[in-house]
């Protein structure tokens, strides 16, 4: 059955859409709480449902991977299986079976259905960053544990294939700088204290 | 397999910790919200998509509202015991985030409807921005699905919401209360405003064993900070809420935030009067100290925070709809 416009409620009051809300120019409001609503509706929004029937295998026919009693219509794009009617996922002008997208969301199959993604860049950048400014907190040490992690991170992930949306290697640059400096403010700072301890020493009239 | 060429549509929000963005592609839109280590993607293809709904919500939230009071009364608390400059430091930035909120322009959210379900779309938040992006995209997607008939439509609507919401208004079953969702604040306000006149208190307690000009601005930071929040837990209380003790308790504790600075600002005048060369900014803070009223006056105003603090967290934890405002 169709959606009816009855049925989309305000998201305030949960009375039926005002009828000059739906199509209109800017938001009218809400016949019952005032709050101002425009509805943007498409055709889709009045058609009535695809009603999807896979037809019975005709014997000598290819028969589907997943339903061996109905018949084949086309085979998956990726995996080259041979799907039904039901079992057929379009994606794009594409066709994939449940399988394929299934592992696709977990990062074996194609990129294209990635539902999420970690963005290691920033992890990276916001480890050299905290090394950074951890470093007063923790003796000046903290360099010694972000450093490596961010190196570690930017070189493990630096070729990694790239997500549906562009994204530059930038943060990885500025984390690799960041940390660099982290490591030569702490040999530097080593440096210091090992020639001041040797001065202190060196004094005459300075026992150990 | 290549991934898909997308197009960046002028839509997106950023926050401190969440952004979203809204891209455009070959056949379908990728809405994108991020949580800065992690993205999560929703595609929405043209010939799935129903409707689009935009609701206009209120820009003076909680936090532009709070964010005023802090920026006018932060200078007035500080006036008479710091430079300018140092009010400046706060109530600048403060001014520049509110005015650039109400430039903007008002907030929205949008909803995408496709057979499936409802989802909001995160990248849309400011009803202008929307707009320019909602008309783009109805051009992509009708191209795809075809125009709606506008009087069909009109005729359609008309002819089945009007007698549904008649029918429902009369039997008074579904609306729920519409200044239900106008006036509220958010749940955490009162226990944190409650729990900030405890920390205020403590403040107050430290400033009678160490005079550190540190702490003497930490407490009134933090006493215009919780101001503004009360004045909104107020003003929601007032306005949604008969609960006549939450009302005395955060008029209470108006009173004793605004009081402090009132009796210090009077003690400090007639000892600058009493003074015969006018006084440095670093003397203001030693005339207030130097008063014989000045620890047990700070412990009095303690005293009263701990017990607003206390009864407050107590009444927010207890009955959070009396300060929130939600209905019951």
């Amino acid at each position: 059955m169709a959606l009816q416009p009855s049925s989309l409620l305000c998201p305030n009051c949960s009375v039926p859409v005002a009828p000059e809300s739906w199509n209109a120019a800017s938001p009218a409001p809400c016949h019952w709480c005032r709050t101002p609503i425009q509805v943007l509706a498409f055709p889709e929004f009045f058609a009535p449902p695809p009603i999807v029937a896979a037809p019975d295998v005709i014997p000598g026919d290819a028969s589907c991977f997943f339903h061996p009693g109905k018949s084949a219509v086309l085979p998956c794009d990726n995996c080259g299986r041979f799907l039904c009617r039901l079992c057929d996922i379009p994606w794009g002008d594409r066709h994939y079976c449940t399988a394929c997208v299934a592992s696709g969301q977990t990062r074996k199959g194609p990129q294209a259905f990635d539902s999420s993604r970690s963005n290691n860049d920033t992890i990276a950048l916001s480890i050299a960053i905290a090394g950074l400014f951890g470093m007063p907190f923790s003796l000046f040490l903290s360099p010694v544990l972000a450093a490596p992690v961010t190196f570690y991170m930017t070189l493990k992930h630096w070729n990694q294939p790239p997500g549906p949306i562009p994204r530059s290697k930038i943060r990885f640059l500025l984390a690799s700088v960041i940390a660099l400096l982290q490591l030569g403010l702490l040999i530097w700072l080593g440096v210091y204290f090992y020639e001041t301890l040797s001065r202190i020493r060196n004094t005459p009239g300075v026992t150990r | 397999m290549t991934p898909a060429p997308y197009q960046r549509l002028k839509a997106s929000r950023r926050g401190l910790l969440m952004r979203g963005t809204l891209w455009l592609g070959s056949d379908h839109i990728l809405s994108v919200s991020s949580s800065r280590f992690r993205d999560q993607y929703l595609r929405y293809y043209f010939s799935d998509i129903q409707a689009f709904t935009v609701r206009q919500t209120s820009q003076l939230g909680p936090w532009p509202l709070v964010a005023s009071i802090v920026a006018i009364l932060l200078p007035l608390a500080l006036f008479g015991f710091w430079a300018p400059w140092a009010a400046a430091i706060f109530s600048v930035p403060i001014l520049i985030f509110v005015v650039i909120n109400f430039a903007f322009g008002p907030r929205c959210e949008v909803t995408i409807i496709t057979r499936i379900g409802q989802d909001r779309l995160p990248a849309l938040s400011r009803l202008r921005q929307s707009r320019q992006v909602l008309d783009y995209l109805r051009q992509v997607i009708e191209a795809k699905q075809g125009a709606i008939d506008i009087h069909t439509l009109a005729n359609t609507v008309a002819g089945q919401v009007g007698s549904v919401t008649a029918q429902q208004i009369a039997q008074n079953r579904t609306p729920r209360n519409p200044s239900s969702r106008q006036v509220a604040s958010p749940r955490w306000l009162p226990i944190a405003t409650y729990a900030g006149f405890i920390v205020f208190a403590a403040l107050l307690l430290w400033q009678t064993i160490a005079a550190s000009p540190l702490i003497d601005l930490a407490s009134i930071f933090l006493g215009s900070l919780l101001l503004g929040g009360l004045v909104w837990i107020l003003v929601v209380q007032l306005l949604r809420s008969r609960a006549v003790s939450s009302w005395l308790l955060s008029a209470l504790g108006l009173l004793t935030l605004t009081v402090l600075p009132i009796y210090r600002y009077v003690v400090t005048l007639i000892a600058i009067a009493q003074l015969k060369t006018p006084p440095r900014d670093a003397q203001m803070y030693s005339l207030w100290r130097q008063h014989s009223s000045f620890p047990m006056s700070l412990y009095v105003f303690a005293a009263i925070a701990i017990a607003i603090g206390m009864l407050g967290l107590l009444l927010s934890l207890l009955y959070p709809a009396r300060s929130t405002g939600e209905a019951t």
